[in-house]
């Protein structure tokens, strides 16, 4: 079959780091390609580069039989190759309709005047025509939630009617009826002779989707196969370079935890948000939250952490006295925790140091004299804890936003574990990390569990929470729709049962 | 009730208070605080500023910070009135306004955007850049033996109702038009959202940053021959003084920022620009002298201003 686009040789440096090391790279039409790889494997940098995000330092791309070097995304737009990235997303201050459309809104322009009631007509019905969740078009980006913001991107990708379109890391920010959507979707771009390039560190739904995978280590490309031809083990072991264990999740099938309640939710309401959830949690147990989009889970554990302003209900830590948990700071003091979903946005400082992130929440216990921190004891927290977490960097000053998302949700996750904490809430605490750090996550919290810590799990994962969990609540529009307790109706099926 | 309804009654509930107190005042005042006259001051006083504030939404909106404008005013104020001395009249007041100011604040731009310094950084640069040019351009004048540029009063109509008015109601649309309608002032405000991000969206990031100098430098233009018709000459200014110009704009500013959920940022700017107006002419009423107590009052308005539209700013992801 003749290929849609053909890429040879390419190469992409930053700096020292070759991102990409002479890739030879073929898609074919109505082709579903899946790309594997560890977090810095140069997977998006290659697709950022046919997408006209980077430009190419070497090598040739060819697009339908021609010349190909898109210097803009608008470029590459403008030849049919449509992106949704992982990281960067939307224009927050501007309409969600008005981003469809950004960066090329000359088209809607009469006398150099836009025509803004066109802007929303056509963004509307793109979204009616690819079947997308609807998403208020007038409201501004940074009032919409992480799956609503995708789905704007989503759109904007399409917008072009894309021959390629590249989808990177997107379906985990969606919930599970947008990821059935997104599925549908893909089948029918298919069908219609389009080609797909996706990325995503849940590898059996990349087997489960793609025709073929192709697998990048350290900016190589080491090969592209059918996906008959493999399982989830081999795409490990290329990826990795060496076997890597498929047992991700715990392997009993028994609730395990202790009888003490450390946690005391009662009648949490957020309006709008949360309706009168009520839980207990109990030392050593992980407690799963899930549900579709907008059924509340990611705000009861904002909640739970005080950070939300206008919730009713009482939140209890029950230890030598109990202490209700009003705000934030009464949260942290009594041994609580949160890892966000948003990581670069709500969580770490992406501009400062590995050190200064790592320290940040045990500031109180690095004084040295006087008012002053000790920089001795900021660098041994920093360093021991970078080691104990293996955060892959150049030393503790590195930049965050240097990082790779596994290695920055190491340091997220190893900031807090490091102290002695009663209670973590972990929102999607595995969000674009690759499988090695997953794995890794996952036993960083089975570890922390048999110490005795009580966590609450958010997540969109169904597998993660089934895997993970002792107990799950499922939540809808706001309230708690149903408990399950591990053991032999723990099943995605009776789950999403309850969720839909 | 509807998002809507519950606004246009937050702002109805707002407008009333506000209405209560003017009247309230001007029975305190034997009705002199809602005169025509007095009224007629207040709106000309605040639509001078209002220019420059419309200047600033721009500049903010893709998050440039820039010190210069009250000296890039002060210049354009004197260019409109050397040019509304010579043959070519109100053409010359108008241009020499609006050439200067975009000018020189494209200047400013072209300099934010290829030394990548900061922009407050070397707006306060350029601050002083300015401030001097106006004095050897005064120091020039009084050596001649005559005075910085100063309007002819045949010529200050411009400053005067209903020529003001007009230029106002013109001013608004434009400035509307520019910020809600256009691709430009889309893609400023997608500037701030940060350089990385609206290069991924396709725009032309260095086009866009330009073309905020260029729009910014209109309105500062404008505001500038519009100054100087109404006042007759625009002052030189040093050590830095000229940054005190636009702390009244900014105040207006910030105050329409904050309301900006519920109107338009560039209709409320001179809704805003009037409130702030209407409470220095009500300290003048009280007897608060200017210059000292009452630039106290506007040091005061900026920080609450700023607050409150800090407190707006809510950036949580669901």
């Amino acid at each position: 079959m003749e290929h849609i686009l053909e890429v040879r040789g390419l190469c992409k440096y930053f700096g020292s780091t070759v991102a990409n090391d002479h890739i030879d790279f073929d898609l074919s039409p109505g082709e579903v390609r899946g790309l594997a790889g560890e977090n810095g494997s140069g997977k998006s940098t290659l697709l950022q580069q046919i997408a006209g995000i980077y430009r190419k330092d070497e090598g040739t791309m060819t697009l339908h039989g021609q010349a190909y070097d898109p210097a803009t995304p608008i470029d590459a737009i403008r030849n049919k190759v449509g992106i949704v990235v992982q990281e960067l997303g939307c224009l927050s201050n501007l309409p969600a309709g008005v981003n469809v459309f950004s960066g090329r809104l000359g088209q809607f322009k009469n006398h150099g005047i836009l025509d803004m009631k066109r802007i929303y007509k056509e963004a509307d019905a793109l979204f009616e025509t690819y079947g997308l969740m609807k998403v208020p078009l007038h409201k501004p980006c940074s009032q919409l939630s992480i799956e609503s913001r995708k789905m704007i991107e989503l759109a904007r990708a399409l917008s072009s009617d894309p021959d390629i379109l590249i989808l990177d890391e997107v379906t985990q920010s969606l919930s599970q009826n947008n990821r059935d959507m997104l599925y549908r979707l893909m089948e029918k771009l298919k069908k219609e002779g389009k080609t797909i390039v996706i990325i995503t560190h849940d590898l059996e739904e990349m087997l489960e989707l793609c025709d073929t995978i192709s697998v990048l280590r350290d900016g190589h490309l080491i090969t592209t196969k059918p996906c008959e031809e493999m399982d989830t083990d081999e795409v490990k072991r290329l990826m990795v370079g060496r076997e890597v264990s498929s047992e991700y999740y715990r392997s009993d099938m028994e609730a395990n935890y202790q009888k003490e309640v450390v946690l005391e939710v009662k009648h949490l309401t957020v309006p709008k948000e949360v309706e009168d959830v009520s839980f207990e949690l109990h030392k050593g147990e992980i407690l799963g939250f899930c549900g579709l989009s907008d059924s509340g889970i990611h705000e009861v554990g904002k909640a739970v952490y005080g950070i939300s302003k206008n919730r009713t209900g009482t939140v209890t830590l029950h230890g030598e006295a109990s202490v209700e948990i009003k705000n934030i700071s009464a949260a942290t003091s009594n041994g609580m925790a949160y890892v966000p979903k948003d990581r670069d946005g709500e969580a770490l400082m992406m501009r400062d140091s590995i050190a200064s992130n790592f320290v940040l929440p045990s500031l109180g216990e690095l004084q040295g004299k006087g008012i002053f921190l000790s920089p001795k004891k900021i660098n041994k927290m920093a360093r021991e804890g970078a080691e104990e977490f293996q955060v892959k960097c150049s030393g503790i000053r590195q930049k965050m936003e240097g990082l790779s998302g596994g290695n920055k949700q190491k340091v997220n996750l190893g900031r807090w574990l490091l102290k002695d904490l009663n209670v973590i809430v972990l929102d999607c605490p595995t969000r674009g990390v690759d499988v090695s750090v997953k794995a890794y996550i996952y036993h960083v919290m089975s570890e922390a569990k048999k110490k005795g810590l009580s966590m609450i799990l958010i997540s969109d994962e169904l597998p993660e929470v089934l895997g993970m969990s002792d107990r799950l609540l499922i939540m809808k529009d706001g309230k708690v729709q149903g408990e399950f307790t591990r053991g032999n109706r723990f099943t995605q099926e009776a789950l999403i049962e309850v969720m839909v | 009730m509807s998002e809507k309804k519950k606004n246009i009654l937050q702002m109805g509930g707002i407008l009333a208070v506000i209405l209560l107190v003017c009247v309230l005042f001007n029975l305190k005042y034997e009705g002199r605080f809602l005169s025509g006259d007095n009224l007629n001051i207040l709106i000309s006083h605040a639509i001078i500023p209002t220019f420059v504030a419309w200047g600033l939404c721009f500049v903010m909106a893709c998050d440039y910070t820039d010190m210069s404008i009250g000296s890039v005013l002060v210049l354009a104020a004197n260019a409109a009135g050397a040019l509304g001395s010579t043959q070519l009249g109100y053409g010359g007041v108008i241009l020499g306004g609006i050439c200067t100011g975009m000018l020189l604040m494209t200047l400013n731009f072209l300099i934010f955007v290829y030394t990548k310094i900061p922009s407050w950084i070397a707006g306060i640069g350029m601050a002083m850049i300015y401030e001097a040019a106006a004095i050897f351009y005064s120091n020039y004048q009084l050596s001649k033996g005559s005075t910085i540029a100063q309007l002819s009063s045949e010529m200050r109509k411009l400053g005067k109702p209903p020529f003001i008015y007009i230029i106002f109601v013109l001013g608004l649309i434009v400035a509307y038009l520019i910020y809600n309608r256009t691709e430009v002032g889309l893609n400023i405000r997608a500037l701030g959202n940060g350089i990385k991000l609206s290069e991924s969206m396709g725009i032309h990031t260095v086009k866009t940053i330009i073309m905020v100098g260029i729009i910014c430098g209109f309105f500062v233009g404008c505001s500038a021959f519009l100054n100087e018709s109404y006042n007759a000459r625009v002052n030189a200014k040093t050590g830095l003084t000229s940054l005190a110009m636009i702390f009244q704009p900014m105040a207006a500013f910030m105050l329409a920022q904050v309301l900006q959920s519920k109107i338009n940022i560039i209709i409320g700017v001179p809704i805003c620009s009037l409130f702030v107006y209407g409470i220095f002419n009500m300290l003048t009423f009280m007897g608060v002298p200017s210059g000292t107590l009452q630039e106290a009052v506007l040091g005061l308005i900026v920080i609450v201003f700023g607050i409150l539209a800090q407190r707006k700013e809510t950036k949580v992801v669901k």
